[in-house]
Order: structure tokens, then C-alpha cells, then sequence
């Protein structure tokens, strides 16, 4: 983490805590899709503090999915925060440094609107200059508001994936277009969300997490009719 | 037999066998085959039953731009039979005749006199006796259409695949002209897309006997990268997004530019019988006889304008057909008729010497010039002009970005025009080098365009059955008689004569109806110009338009407990809420007599943070909510700058700088919008993060639900330490939770707001917890009774966009005392300076009778005064209770009102005071 997001108090003594918009240890959480993972038989594990699926279908089956069409594993249990105003600006300002090399990417990731750049385990993107979301790290972020359970996301991965996406989503994918670290807001089945590249055949799409059962439907849907399906955390 | 020995470059392959059957008889093929080609080599020349008269229709264009051919394949409706392959084991069957193709009752409309059906009988006929109209309609909806959907969905077995795609161009058609232009672009480093209806790239070229140039421009396109639909028919544009139809897929295509090599419409003649099975377009007899070497004919009578219909006179010659004689109308020639009684026997024409007569003929090839196939390009924004050297509607301008490519630009030479075309559109696109640049322009300085003879109109009106309209059986009578009838305009003569508005979209039939309108009202074809070009190009089932079967819903975090707990699920805005469990009235019960648990997660739940928070809001609100303390709530209505009631919710200050902000469920997204649009604006320093959907809440409510909320929450719930109104954060059953003192049933309540992560754990613990104190969850039906009795409004039900704060009773919310400006004050203020002169208020109904929400207040003189929005029975103040817009002379506390409802008249009397504890003592116990 980097010196000016931890040393840089943005807010008063006689702050809220907003402990309640975070998810604790203190008590279980369920990703949005755990309940219908569980009722169709789903092995259920922790991750990251959330009931989620283990596997749905059968691990081996579930990773040649990955590795043959495409595979949708739910990933509402990431962390993401989001950062606002003075603190966005702030975060922004250390972002525009030096980006680290992406692994398994298509290239190095510059920091700037449309991209992410992945530091501390998260990645940091830029919605528009005054929002900053960070997805899969929140813990220890100065002045950001714990937004996990606000999106929901979904992995779609495999040579498949952006051909399942364009089943119910408009976005422009190319590689060219939207290349690793790509962060695209935009209408994801009907419904407002961000994609995120993540890799050249990872892609996450975030959402309200009231649309979860929908968007899952729909995702599953597309990616059963290309041979692939639903896999689980340990695929 | 019509099938020919071998040829050179044909596409059938002689040595895969496939067969299918046609209503029940196997038909035999060979792969490469069409259903029509195979049904045609099998001796078949009926294919299908016209719309109005069930005339016999046959072959026409072959070429998939009429509807002729049309079938039902393995119970598919509307296919057409030219373009779909023979299929190994398909179940083609006709549509549109009854019993049989060859022996159809209806055709019995076909021997009516015209004044049985005249034109427009749909507005004429069937008006009268007006009580008859529901056995018209039935009648009439049993002999529309043409073909027949399966009876339910579940037969539906067919699937709609939808692909989003970019692409830098969209080359739509891939005949010479749509082949070059992709592979020039792809060329220059384009991502191209090209889209082609034909089972074989090439359009005209393989049916003209160019096939190896076809397949070599196929070669090339394909080592060029470029990206090929086949079988893919471009539906429509829809302000820059390309739908293509292949198959069970439907493309949703935007692409930087576009190029449309769409080609020429060969257009027929008119005579009588002119829709004679065996009269077909020369472009059809050409393609059954290059692609599926097919002869058309034994004996053929060849009509034409132009070279085209020579050139196809020609290779039938070479194939052995019998050409009996040669029309051209440049020559002074015409066709009279086409006579016969299930299709062309003979040909009754006027030659180049004017001579009369008769011949001999089971063929008549017509060939009545080339119409561009505009309709795409015209949909992107193109306009086009009559030419009169070309008989012919030409291009006049197109939009930014878009290029044409071949015949569709009335130019001859399709590679040349294709390849400029292309280099265009990737030049336009940043991409080619001054030597690419130079190509173009050296391209597209010397195109030849080909000149047609006009295609005649028949001097006496062509007969009863010269039809100017294939697809929906418009003679051209019928279009002069909608003429004289005052439809003198082309786009009125649509209308009314329906002539266009068939599965062909036009491509027949416009041109020639356009002439016929243009003779009877002495207007040049010019003057008449052309229809509307819209979507769909193409016929294409509206399934595949409908989209997949799923609708966006938003779910609570603890759905999937109401449906196990037998949660009647409606809809709510966008949520899917639980209406109640099964007995609304007892759950209501429990909540007043014990305790009651309901997720009101869909509310919406706004933070506003920032060192102008509180400025912020009060701007927003007609309330003051700066002076808020910190830890307290209150109740905020959101006003417009009309001064009308937009929202309404509660505000807990959290902190300094931050608000908890709450909307009602319905109005969520609104004020989110609203809230930001402003802020935008004001650029104040203050931040609103939505986060209706990331957190749950629940409100537990009724006398026990602070015992029941002590046993597991880790904070003082007792009445001095958590007063009424106020806001704590606090752990219950190890979950971080906001919880507020809110009151909206009525009942001692609080509002519990936490992670939807923890969403089922914590309602599961409260239902635990509260189990021997008898909590049940209640449902959204028995909330709104209780809190009917409160005389609490619910915005979009109780009030409209006319609704005041005055007006509906909450004026004690606006406070105009203050300095700084806020939405609405202006309008605020005048409404303040004068009663309201409608008002909503209570009424008890006398009796147990309830009037429907939407039931009517009437003045003393039984005139509508006012309207009824909200009715209930009440659960604890008994009796039928509502609340209802009337006048304010007669809303005095106590007063008589009489409400109507569908012929009920109902007494009632106005409260202008809740019905339960109107005091407020038991919501702040």
C-alpha cells in the first residue's frame, strides 16, 4: 500500500464508523447465488468470508469447461472498495507511478481512464476522475466505503469467454479494444455493470447485487449453449 | 425431368443423396439442392397459395426476395423454400391452402367479383353490424396469415442465439461488388465482417457461370482475414446497429463503417397473369440452371427491358431450352398475358411489328431492369432520386461513413466499385498509405453504369389479375381505384392498398407500383418517389426479434427464503417482492399484537458524505436537514422544482459530514439520478454513493420487537437509551447493522440495515429470536394496511405528478423559513400562499364494503370530485378505511362523502387524523 493512501487521514475523529455497510467475520456471509448453488447441490467452501460454491458440476469437468469453452464462477465474494472525491484523487495520483508488468497479460496496463492497474492484490480502476473502484482488496484503503456486497460479479473464463459475453452484453471487447486491465462500464444483460479484463480469456463483470440471480440465469444460459457451464471456487 | 446431365461449376454435389419430404411424399436431392430446386426438379410448379385470392403461386424470383416459395420446414412458418438447403430427413410441408396445394377451398375467393373484395375491403367491409364484429374478427383471424405458428410454446422448440459484435466495417452482400470491397478494406488492416444471404459466395457471378471467379473472390477474402456470415440476411439498421439473421442467430453488429454491395433487384412486367406459375424472373431461371442445373423449362417466351433478360434468353437456349420468342420492349414489344390454368400454357403478346399473337409456352422468363436495392443503405440515412436516363431510383447522398458497392450504385463494374469502396472505408478509418490512396481514386473515376429501358405499364389496366403486388395479391386496378379513392401519394396508396407491405418489403413491387401510381395521377415517377425504407429488409420470425425469455428482476438477499416460506412474489417496480405468506390479514394481526418482521430491502439507500453533505441536502429537500443531529433521523419529502412530491423517505445523520438517505423502493433510481444531476451541477464537496442494492434492510415492528431485538443485539434498545427517531450502529446476532426508530406501520419499529451478504443470517436470527415472543415476516399487503391506518402516504400510489406537500397534508415538511435556496422554493412558496385546493385525506367507509383504489369522490351534486387511492380493512382500527383525493370543501374532519365504484355508491366519512394511535404515543413507546 502506498505511503500517501495510508498516512492521509480523510476523516474527522468523530467519524461513522460504517461498519455496516462491510461485511465481518463476526457473522456468515452468502454470496447472492448461494442459496440456488446450495438447493442444486452445490459443495459449499469459504472464500474470503462467504459461503460460495465449491464445485457445481464436478471439478474435473468444470476445469475442462475452462480450458476447452468457457466457465462462469461466481465472484461476488471479491472485495471492492470505492473511493470518492478527495480520496479518489489522491489514489489516482500514486497510480499514474510506474505500472507493474502483467502476468499472463497481452501487455503492460497504463494507468489512465478505461484501464486498470493491479497493485496490492487489487485492481484499481478509474470510473471517472472523481471514483475509484478497487476490486479484490478493500482492507486498510483510507477514506474508501466497503461496497462488496453493493456488486456482484461473475468470472467468465475460458478461449470462449468474450464470445459468451457478447451473448448478453454490447460492450467492445476486441483485444484490441479492451485489452487486459480493460475496465468497461456499460449495460451488462439489460442490466448497469463494469467488465474487467482480467486476462486475455478472464473477464469480470460486476453488477447490483439484487440483479445476481438474473445476471447468473442469463450467463449460465449463454454458456451452456456454447458447451461450457457454471463451475465453482475450486475449479 | 429438368434436372441436366452435369455442368461445369454447378453446386449441387451428384454424388450425396439427400431426401426430404413435401406434405408427406419424399422428394429426392442432392446436397447443394434448395427445397425449391428439388421440389422444381421434381416436377413441382405450385408452391404455395397467394394471400387474398389463393392464387397458385410458383417460382419467381428463386432468389429469395419474393414470397412464392414460402413453406413450412419442420414447422417453421415462412421459410423460404429457394434459399433453405434440401436437408436430409426435413419436414417440408405448404401453407396458406386448405386441404391441399393443388385443391384449396379458399381459392373460391379467386372467382368472387372484384366487388366481393375490393380494394381496402378491410375498411369497408366488416363494419356492419357493429355487434357482429367479434365473429368478423374471429373469421377474419382464422383466414389471415400465411403460414401457422405450433399451438403452444413448448412445440416452439427452435432457439435465438444473440451475438453483440464490432467490427471496423460491415460489408453487407457478397456478390462481386461485396467481396472485393471486404477484401480490399481487410487489406489495408480492417476488421471486416461481410454478411451474405446466398448459400455460395458470388451472388450474380454463379448464376451468370462465373463460378470460378466467385470462388477465387472468395479465396481471397478469406486469406484476407476477412470474417464471412453466410446465409445471412442483414435485417435492418437501427441508428447504426446492423441485425443480421443467420440461422437460429441474430448478430447485433456495430461496425465503424459500412458498405453496402446489396445489388439489384431484377423487377417483373406487367400483363395479366402475370403471377402464372411459370412465370418467372430471368435472374431465377438463370440460378436454377447454374447453380442446380435445372431447366426451367421445355418451351420458353423471354420478356425484357434490357440486355439481362437477352443474356438469360441465351444460356436457356444453350441448355436446351426452346425459346419461342423474344420480347423487348425496346423493340416496341410487349406480353399481353399469360394464360393457362395451373400455370403457363401459352403467351399472348405483340411483337416489334405490332402484330398480335399467341404462343405456345410453359416458361415465360421476365426481366423488367434492374431496381438498386437501396432499402439497407436508405435505412442508414441515404437518400435517392428518380434517374430518367436509367429508369431507375439512384443514390443521391449518403450518410458519414457509409459507401456502396456494385449494382446498388448502378454500376457495372462490380470489382472495381467494390474494391474502391473498400479502400474507402478503410481509408476513412485512418488506415492505407498514399499508394492505396491513389488506387481508390483512380477506382472510382471511371465506373460505368448500365441503361435500361423503362418497364411498361399495360395500356388497359393489365386485367383482372395483372398484380402489382405479388405478396399481398394488389392488382394494379386495385392501386388505380385507391387513386381515385384520394390515396394519390405512394406512401397513402400503401396504406390503404397494403401494396409493400409484404414479406418482400417492397423489393417487387415498389417500383412498379410507384409507376402505376405515378400513371393514374399524372404525376412524373419522380414526384412519386418511393416508401419509407424500414427494417425489416428481410423476412425473419419475430422469435428471433423477441429475445431470450429472461427479465431483468432484482431479488432481495433473502429471496429464495420467501419462496420456501411460501411467499406470494409480485412485482414491485423492478423487485420481486413478497406480497405476503399466505394470509396477509394474519401476519397483519401479529405485527399488531406481537411482532412482525418484513424486508424492506428494496428501499433505496443513498450516502451523502463530504464537508457539504448537509448543504447538499438541503438544497435537495424542501426540509431543513443540516440542523439535523447527529444519531437522529427524520422524516424528508423530495419535492421538484414544480414544487410536487418526487420521493420520500428518512435521513439519519451518521456523522458531520454524513447522511443516510433513504427513497422509497419504486423511486430509488430516480433520486439517485436526481441527486446526482444536481450535485453535478452545484459541484458541491459532498459525495452520494448508491447503495440500495448492497445492503439489506428489515423493519421489526409491534409491541415486542424491542424485547425481541434486546435478546441479540449488542447495543441499549430500551426507549431512553434508543428513542423514537433515533439512529445507532450497532452489532445484532454478530452483524454490523444501522438500525433506525422508524415508525411506518404505525407500531414500535425498528429498521435494521446491514450487508446483503449477512442478509440471511441476520433474518433467520430475528426470526429465531423473536419465535416464542410469536414474530412471523409479513408481506408488503399487510404493511400497506397498517400503515394506511397511520395515514401514511406511499408516493406514487397516494400522490402523482400533481401532488404538493399541501395538497397531500405534509406541509409541516417544507420549511420556507430559511434563507438558502432549494429545489422547488420558488414553487413552493406560491403554493404555500394559498390552500390547497384538493387535499388527500382519510375516510372511514360505512359498512364492510371497500371501493377500489381508482373509485370516485362525488360533490354534493354526484359530480367526480375526487379519486380514491389507497383502501384497506383495517387490521386494528377496523372497519374500511382509505385515503382519497377530494376537494378541500368537502375534506372537513367528520364530513359525509359518497364514493362510486363500478355502480356501487358507498357513504363514508373524512378523517382527517390516522385511525390508529393518532397521538403517536405507541410508535414512540
Amino acid at each position: 500500500m502506498s505511503e500517501t493512501l495510508v498516512s492521509e487521514s480523510l476523516e474527522s475523529p468523530a467519524a461513522a464508523l460504517l461498519d455496516f455497510l462491510a461485511v465481518s467475520a463476526g457473522a456468515p456471509a452468502r454470496s447472492p447465488i448461494a442459496a440456488r448453488a446450495a438447493r442444486a447441490g452445490a459443495r459449499m467452501v469459504v472464500r474470503n468470508g462467504f459461503a460460495v460454491a465449491g464445485d457445481l458440476a464436478g471439478i474435473d469437468r468444470e476445469r475442462a469447461w475452462i480450458a476447452g469453452t468457457v466457465g462462469v464462477r461466481d465472484a461476488s465474494h471479491l472485495p471492492i472498495a470505492e473511493l470518492e472525491g478527495r480520496a479518489a484523487e489522491l489514489a489516482m495520483a500514486e497510480l499514474q507511478g510506474p505500472v507493474a508488468e502483467l502476468a499472463g497479460g497481452l501487455g503492460p496496463a497504463t494507468s489512465g481512464p478505461g484501464i486498470a492497474t493491479y497493485r496490492d492484490g487489487g485492481w484499481w480502476c478509474r470510473l471517472h476522475p472523481g471514483r475509484l473502484l478497487v476490486v479484490g482488496s478493500s482492507a486498510g484503503i483510507r477514506g474508501a466505503l466497503d461496497v462488496t456486497s453493493s456488486l456482484a460479479g461473475v468470472r467468465i473464463e475460458g478461449p470462449l469467454a468474450r464470445e459468451t459475453i457478447a451473448r448478453f452484453c454490447a460492450l467492445d471487447l476486441r483485444d484490441r479494444e479492451a485489452p487486459v486491465g480493460a475496465v468497461r462500464p456499460g449495460s451488462i444483460a439489460r442490466t448497469p455493470g463494469i467488465v474487467l479484463r482480467e486476462a486475455a480469456d478472464v473477464f469480470l463483470l460486476l453488477f447490483g447485487w439484487a440483479y445476481s440471480d438474473y445476471v447468473w440465469d442469463v450467463a449460465i444460459d449463454a454458456a451452456e449453449s456454447l458447451g461450457g457451464g457454471g463451475v465453482g471456487a475450486d475449479a | 425431368m429438368s434436372r441436366l446431365q452435369p455442368r461445369p461449376g454447378e453446386g449441387i454435389d451428384r454424388t450425396r443423396e439427400v431426401s426430404f419430404t413435401f406434405d408427406g411424399k419424399p422428394v429426392a436431392a442432392y446436397e447443394g439442392d434448395t427445397i425449391a430446386s428439388a421440389l422444381y426438379a421434381a416436377g413441382r410448379r405450385t408452391f404455395s397459395r397467394s394471400f387474398k385470392y389463393h392464387r397458385r403461386r410458383g417460382l419467381f424470383c428463386a432468389t429469395g426476395q419474393c414470397a412464392n416459395c414460402l413453406v413450412h420446414v419442420d414447422g417453421r412458418p415462412g421459410i423460404r423454400a429457394c434459399m433453405e438447403p434440401a436437408g436430409h430427413g426435413l419436414c417440408v410441408t405448404h401453407q396458406n391452402a386448405f386441404p391441399s396445394l393443388e385443391r384449396d377451398a379458399m381459392a373460391i375467393l379467386d372467382h368472387l367479383p372484384s366487388a366481393a373484395l375490393p380494394v381496402g375491403f378491410y375498411y369497408k367491409t366488416f363494419i356492419a353490424p357493429r355487434r357482429l364484429w367479434p365473429v368478423y374478427e374471429r373469421l377474419l383471424r382464422r383466414a389471415s396469415g400465411l403460414g401457422r405458428l405450433p399451438a403452444t410454446q413448448a412445440q416452439r422448440t427452435w432457439r435465438t442465439e444473440y451475438r453483440r459484435r464490432h467490427v471496423d466495417v460491415l460489408v453487407s452482400g457478397g456478390g462481386a461488388a461485396g467481396l472485393s470491397a471486404a477484401i480490399a478494406a481487410a487489406g489495408l488492416g480492417a476488421d471486416v465482417l461481410l454478411a451474405d444471404e446466398g448459400l455460395e459466395l458470388g451472388g450474380r457471378l454463379l448464376d451468370e457461370g462465373d463460378h470460378d471467379r466467385a470462388r477465387d473472390l472468395a479465396a481471397q477474402a478469406g486469406a484476407a482475414g476477412v470474417e464471412v456470415l453466410g446465409r445471412a440476411s442483414v435485417l435492418g439498421l437501427y441508428d447504426g446497429l446492423a441485425a443480421i439473421s443467420q440461422g437460429g442467430t441474430l448478430h447485433q453488429v456495430r461496425a465503424a463503417r459500412h458498405v453496402f454491395a446489396t445489388g439489384a433487384l431484377e423487377q417483373p412486367l406487367l400483363f395479366d397473369g402475370n403471377d402464372l406459375p411459370g412465370v418467372m424472373l430471368s435472374g431465377g431461371a438463370l440460378r436454377l440452371l447454374a447453380r442446380q442445373s435445372i431447366r426451367a423449362g421445355e418451351r420458353a417466351v423471354v420478356a425484357c427491358t434490357g440486355d439481362r433478360g437477352l443474356r438469360a434468353a441465351g444460356a436457356l437456349a444453350a441448355a436446351g431450352v426452346e425459346i419461342a420468342a423474344v420480347v423487348d420492349v425496346r423493340d416496341g414489344g410487349r406480353v399481353l398475358a399469360a394464360e393457362g390454368r395451373a400455370g403457363v400454357e401459352r403467351v399472348r403478346l405483340v411483337d416489334g411489328d405490332g402484330v398480335v399473337r399467341t404462343v405456345a409456352a410453359d416458361l415465360l422468363v421476365v426481366s423488367g431492369g434492374d431496381a438498386p436495392a437501396l432499402g439497407l443503405a436508405a435505412q442508414a440515412g441515404a437518400r435517392s432520386g428518380w434517374d430518367e436516363l436509367r429508369a431507375q431510383s439512384v443514390l443521391v447522398s449518403l450518410p458519414r461513413g457509409c459507401f456502396v458497392a456494385g449494382s446498388v450504385a448502378g454500376e457495372v463494374g462490380c470489382e472495381r466499385s467494390g474494391e474502391a469502396a473498400g479502400l474507402a472505408a478503410a481509408h476513412s478509418l485512418g488506415l492505407g498509405d498514399p499508394v492505396s490512396k491513389a488506387r481508390e481514386v483512380a477506382l472510382a473515376s471511371d465506373l460505368p453504369a448500365e441503361v435500361v429501358a423503362p418497364a411498361p405499364l399495360p395500356v388497359d389496366s393489365g386485367g383482372r389479375r395483372c398484380f402489382a403486388c405479388l405478396c399481398e395479391d394488389v392488382t394494379v386496378k386495385d392501386i388505380e381505384q385507391g387513386v381515385r379513392e384520394g390515396y394519390e401519394s405512394l406512401e397513402l396508396a400503401k396504406r390503404y392498398t397494403t401494396v409493400t407491405m409484404g414479406p418482400c418489403q417492397g423489393r417487387i413491387c415498389q417500383g412498379q407500383s410507384a409507376a402505376v401510381v405515378g400513371r393514374a395521377t399524372g404525376a412524373g415517377r419522380e414526384i412519386v418517389g418511393s416508401t419509407t425504407a424500414r427494417p425489416p429488409w428481410t423476412t425473419v420470425p419475430l422469435g428471433a426479434l423477441a429475445g431470450r425469455p429472461v427479465e431483468p428482476a432484482k431479488r432481495s438477499a433473502i429471496h429464495a427464503w420467501h419462496r420456501a416460506h411460501g411467499g406470494v412474489i409480485r412485482w414491485t417496480g423492478d423487485w420481486r417482492r413478497p406480497y405476503h405468506y399466505g394470509d396477509p390479514q394474519a401476519e397483519a394481526r401479529a405485527v399488531a399484537q406481537r411482532a412482525g418482521l418484513i424486508d424492506v430491502s428494496t428501499l433505496g439507500k443513498l450516502l451523502v458524505r463530504g464537508p457539504q453533505a448537509g448543504e447538499l441536502l438541503d438544497r435537495l429537500y424542501p426540509g431543513r436537514i443540516s440542523t439535523l443531529g447527529i444519531g437522529r433521523c427524520r422524516y424528508a419529502i423530495l419535492t421538484g422544482e414544480s414544487g410536487r412530491i418526487l420521493d420520500d423517505g428518512t435521513i439519519c445523520r451518521l456523522d458531520a459530514e454524513t447522511f443516510y438517505v433513504t427513497t422509497t423502493s419504486t423511486g430509488a433510481a430516480g433520486a439517485v439520478q436526481w441527486f446526482r444531476w444536481w450535485q453535478t451541477g452545484w459541484g458541491l464537496e459532498a459525495s452520494v454513493t448508491d447503495l440500495s442494492q448492497g445492503l439489506s434492510a428489515f423493519n421489526l415492528a409491534g409491541p415486542r420487537a424491542r424485547e425481541i431485538l434486546a435478546s441479540v443485539a449488542e447495543l441499549d434498545v430500551s426507549a431512553d437509551a434508543f428513542a423514537y427517531l433515533d439512529g445507532r450502529e450497532g452489532v445484532v446476532t454478530g452483524v454490523p447493522c444501522l438500525l433506525l426508530r422508524l415508525g411506518f406501520t404505525g407500531e414500535l419499529g425498528f429498521e435494521l440495515h446491514c450487508s446483503a451478504a449477512h442478509a440471511e443470517h441476520l433474518w433467520e436470527a430475528l426470526l429465531e429470536a423473536g419465535g416464542s415472543a410469536g414474530l412471523r415476516a409479513f408481506g408488503l399487503e399487510p404493511q400497506r394496511a397498517l400503515r394506511l391506518e397511520k395515514l401514511h402516504i406511499l408516493v406514487g400510489a397516494d400522490t402523482d405528478a400533481e401532488s404538493t406537500p399541501y395538497g397531500a397534508g405534509l406541509g409541516w415538511a417544507v420549511k420556507l423559513d430559511r434563507e438558502e435556496d432549494f429545489v422547488g422554493r420558488w414553487a413552493l412558496t406560491d403554493a404555500a400562499g394559498a390552500a390547497p385546493e384538493s387535499v388527500l385525506v382519510g375516510f372511514r367507509v360505512s359498512g364492510a364494503e371497500l371501493p377500489r383504489e381508482g373509485a370516485v369522490v362525488l360533490d354534493a351534486g354526484g359530480a367526480a370530485a375526487g379519486q380514491v387511492t389507497s383502501a384497506r380493512h383495517g387490521p386494528r382500527a377496523g372497519g374500511s378505511l382509505g385515503m382519497a383525493w377530494m376537494p378541500a370543501g368537502l375534506a372537513d374532519d367528520g364530513a359525509s362523502i359518497t364514493i362510486s365504484d363500478a355502480g356501487r355508491l358507498l357513504s363514508a366519512t373524512v378523517s382527517t387524523t390516522p385511525f390508529f394511535d393518532p397521538e403517536g404515543a405507541v410508535v414512540r413507546s
